[in-house]
């Protein structure tokens, strides 16, 4: 028990910022629902860690991530919870070039609908090939492809108009 | 992949800020699996609440209609038995007919009665079912119409004499 948490705990400690951020592409720039996705799925993975342990647990991770993602984004409201701290504060590494890029792209993504949104993220910030991206995203490869095209034709469009770089 | 498609995987990652996790979201995240665990617990103890609670509901009714289920079988092992036969105990039965004559006595001797029986009743009641002599012995029996055997053996070859009678 005492080897499955430390395993656990040691995973979320070195990959926390970068599922984070997975789930902050994926709801395109929401940090807040982002940060409740990612503990949701980070839950899940803790009674699953005996089996998911010795595979690759970040990618079960990340199924779960894109799902909840994509089931979240149909509920129409999100609760909102009063807090005496102000999560949103702006930190010394963000340069303003940084923020308006990282706005700049959250915006973008957030005209995607979801499942388009979660193709382009897993297939560009990712990297992965289309197989696996079907594979997280539980739909054909030709799905995938066809989500993938109409997504970046979108940003394209999207980002043309207030360039990238 | 496009100029655009490569600018956009940079973007995506160069948005990435490091930050690590903090002491309130482990906790936060401690607290959810205390949490999750706790439901599922719930979960598992409602589920067997309501299993034993059908259990409870299915049993009774189970042992109520045990003894009727328990000769049922016994009656489904005679009945194919006697499916069979009937097809050939009918045609045995009107030839016992006129075998009665040989009476009570082979009642007893049934089993022994087709070895050594009346020539054309035993014979057909054991090639009609040689594995189940028993079978056949009650036909025999029922045909010869004995005052006290016919009341367990009318259960087994109820169909039998009525075939016999309308043959005749």
């Amino acid at each position: 028990m005492q080897a499955h948490r430390n395993g656990f705990d040691a995973f979320v400690g070195a990959r926390w910022s970068a599922l984070l951020h997975l789930a902050r592409l994926l709801t395109a720039g929401d940090a807040h629902r982002a940060e409740d996705l990612l503990q949701e799925a980070l839950v899940k993975l803790w009674f699953a860690w005996p089996k998911v342990a010795d595979e690759y647990p970040e990618a079960y991770v990340r199924r779960i991530l894109v799902r909840a993602a994509a089931r979240s984004a149909r509920r129409r409201w999100w609760g909102e919870r009063p807090t005496e701290v102000l999560p949103d504060h702006a930190t010394g590494h963000d340069t303003a070039e940084l923020v308006s890029e990282r706005a700049r792209l959250e915006a973008a993504l957030a005209t995607l609908p979801p499942r388009q949104r979660a193709a382009v993220v897993l297939r560009y910030y990712q990297d992965l090939p289309e197989a696996q991206v079907a594979e997280t995203m539980g739909c054909p490869v030709g799905t995938v492809r066809s989500l993938t095209s109409r997504g970046v034709a979108r940003l394209r469009t999207v980002l043309t108009c207030s360039p990238v770089s | 992949m496009d100029d655009f498609e490569k600018e956009l995987a940079r973007i995506m990652r160069d948005t990435h800020d490091n930050s690590p996790l903090t002491d309130e979201q482990r906790d936060r995240l401690h607290t959810g699996v205390h949490r999750r665990r706790r439901v599922r617990a719930a979960w598992t103890a409602g589920t067997c609440v309501a299993a034993a609670a059908a259990l409870a509901a299915v049993l009774p009714s189970a042992f109520a209609a045990s003894p009727a289920g328990r000769t049922s079988p016994a009656g489904v092992v005679s009945t194919p038995a006697a499916t069979p036969t009937p097809v050939a105990t009918p045609t045995t039965m009107p030839t016992p007919a006129a075998t009665p004559t040989s009476g009570g006595g082979p009642v007893t001797t049934p089993t022994a009665t087709p070895s050594s029986g009346g020539g054309a009743m035993p014979t057909p009641a054991a090639s009609t079912t040689p594995s189940s002599g028993p079978v056949a012995t009650p036909t025999a029996t029922s045909a010869k119409g004995g005052g006290a055997m016919p009341t367990p053996v009318a259960s087994a070859t109820p169909g039998s004499v009525p075939q016999a009678t309308p043959s005749r």
